[in-house]
């Protein structure tokens, strides 16, 4: 979910840039977007819809997800031409990568999951096994693909939101502020 | 009838990117579902 307050604050970054400039917010015609719904189809009910989530055996969620990540592969593949895009197929990349080489989960280690999660019990969490409803998987670093790619990273103490990401959702986070603050920059941009 | 097709078409953009960072993103977030 944190990733949507990107969209927020690009959006209203691009929104006040085009106020400042007296120009109209751009549109922004991707190409294929029909690919997203469908390849968000299955997300939410392995992962958002409580109902649905808590019904569907691991195993078929993993096989679901990659087959989600392999539609949204393909709708980057569609827009790759856009350079405003590049930046979010990139982190978007390096997060199915990691994710695919690791069982279809996005690793998390037992360090992070017991800073994120300090009152939890035994039983609550396993190494080698998902991590609630979550994409993560709870894996020694020794054991994880690709490390540096996994949810290695939090915030500080002081920010009163325990979340762990990796450096394909913070380049995400900084292409999508990127694109929308762009749009509402001059024509002759090219987004 | 311009600008409605407009603003439709800019509500659909900003879906499609709000739907995308959230099956494309994977963070893990205490509290939340999908993180």
């Amino acid at each position: 979910m944190i990733l949507v307050v990107a969209v927020l604050v690009g959006l209203a970054a691009g929104l006040c840039r085009a106020k400042y400039g007296k120009r109209e917010y751009r549109g922004y015609d991707l190409k294929a977007a029909g690919l997203v719904l469908l390849a968000f189809i299955p997300q939410g009910f392995i992962f958002f819809l409580p109902s649905t989530r808590t019904r569907i055996p691991d195993e078929t969620a993993s096989f679901l997800f990659i087959i989600s990540l392999v539609v949204l592969i393909i709708f980057s593949l569609f827009n790759i031409r856009k350079p405003s895009f590049w930046p979010i197929t990139g982190g978007f990349l390096l997060n199915a990568l990691v994710i695919l080489l690791n069982g279809g989960w996005m690793p998390i280690s037992p360090e992070m999951v017991q800073r994120l999660l300090p009152d939890s019990t035994a039983g609550d969490w396993m190494v080698g096994e998902r991590l609630g409803y979550s994409k993560d998987i709870v894996l020694l670093p020794e054991n994880t693909r690709l490390w540096f790619l996994s949810d290695r990273f939090s915030l500080p103490d002081w920010i009163n939101y325990q979340v762990a990401f990796s450096p394909g959702d913070i380049i995400l986070f900084v292409g999508i502020v990127w694109l929308l603050w762009s749009l509402g920059g001059p024509k002759s941009v090219n987004v | 009838m311009k600008t409605i097709s407009n603003k439709a078409r800019f509500v659909f953009f900003v879906l499609v990117l709000v739907l995308f960072t959230l099956a494309a993103g994977a963070p893990f977030a205490t509290g939340t579902v999908g993180g």
